[in-house]
């Protein structure tokens, strides 16, 4: 019996906490409705969250400019290579970009002419030989075409096409 | 029925010598190409010279560059050396050219060629070759510190080979234009 009346007072006082609860779910819920229905107010603050984004991402960019792809990069050894001031610091150059080789004697072919399938190459060589070539002539007369990996990420075999 | 058999075999031949025959069609483009790889070569020597001659090269680089000199020429090429002191034209093997070349008495050794083109077309031979005739001219200047100097301007002609081959590559067969120099005749020495 004394359970009894404990447990109808308990329900007692719960019953109006749970309404004063659910009244003030459903004002905050009508609040938000409202906002949404301020189609004007929605797209400004949308505006303003991608403009802060942008800028974010901008900023992020000028921190940390995304790393150039190994094509890029391949690129770039050549062009220092060929453009290189002395003897050793070509040298410096070719020994830094034989690192991304599987080994020196990694195939490159250069492409001559291409059409309708039909594909004609220069005699293929080794990137050794080739990055002294660019070297010796100071001329970077060709551009990555296709890039061949070895189990390890490392160039195993490059197909240049000469700038016509 | 043995005329019909016959008839075939021959319909049949022709029909493979004729596909042969396009195979080795080569449109202006694809020569043009060849032509440009042929030429470029040549420019790609004329720079090894140049680099073998330079006393500021470093013995291990001219050697270096010698053999990637040598590898352009067809076996046993000779070259051509004139002098405006004499009327010989002495013909050497090209890696006694080279060797010659980087050990001749002067402090100062500038070589440069110009006004390098066709004088004979690359033309395929009745074997698939292309053979084909370059023209250079080559300007000299030696000089000692001790006054020691000479100039001369030789025009020269290089005969070009140009052969398509195979090699296998990774499992696959690749094709590419196989160009080499061969003798580099003297045509005339001038001041």
């Amino acid at each position: 019996m004394i359970n009894r009346i404990k447990n109808s007072l308990t329900w007692n006082r719960l019953i109006p906490i749970m309404i004063i609860c659910i009244l003030a779910v459903s004002c905050k819920n009508k609040k938000k409705a409202t906002d949404i229905s301020d189609t004007q107010q929605v797209s400004e603050e949308i505006k303003e969250e991608i403009e802060a984004y942008e800028e974010q991402e901008i900023t992020a960019e000028e921190i940390n400019p995304p790393s150039p792809s190994k094509a890029e990069k391949i690129s770039q050894y050549f062009s220092a290579i060929a453009n290189a001031s002395s003897i050793p610091e070509a040298n410096n150059n070719i020994a830094e970009a034989l690192s991304m080789f599987s080994s020196a004697d990694a195939v490159v072919l250069i492409e001559i002419y291409s059409q309708s399938g039909q594909v004609d190459y220069d005699q293929p060589t080794t990137i050794k030989k080739y990055l002294n070539y660019l070297k010796d002539q100071k001329k970077n007369t060709n551009k990555v075409q296709d890039i061949v990996y070895d189990d390890n990420g490392n160039v195993k075999e490059l197909v240049l096409r000469k700038i016509l | 029925m043995k005329l019909n058999k016959l008839y075939t075999f021959i319909m049949l031949a022709v029909i493979g010598f004729a596909a042969q025959a396009q195979s080795d069609n080569i449109s202006p483009k694809r020569k043009q190409a060849i032509d440009s790889l042929a030429l470029e070569k040549v420019k790609d020597l004329s720079k090894y010279i140049s680099l073998i001659g330079d006393k500021k090269t470093p013995y291990s680089e001219a050697t270096r560059v010698m053999d990637r000199a040598e590898e352009l020429f067809a076996p046993d090429s000779e070259m051509g050396v004139s002098s405006l002191t004499s009327e010989e034209i002495n013909y050497y093997k090209v890696r006694d050219y080279f060797n010659r070349l980087m050990a001749l008495n002067y402090d100062k050794v500038t070589i440069k060629w110009y006004d390098i083109h066709y004088i004979s077309d690359l033309e395929q031979q009745p074997d698939g070759k292309f053979v084909g005739v370059i023209t250079i001219y080559q300007r000299f200047e030696g000089k000692s510190e001790d006054g020691l100097s000479y100039k001369d301007t030789t025009k020269k002609d290089i005969t070009i080979y140009v052969e398509k081959k195979q090699t296998q590559i990774a499992g696959r067969t690749i094709e590419f234009w196989d160009v080499l120099l061969g003798d580099i005749r003297v045509a005339e020495t001038t001041i």
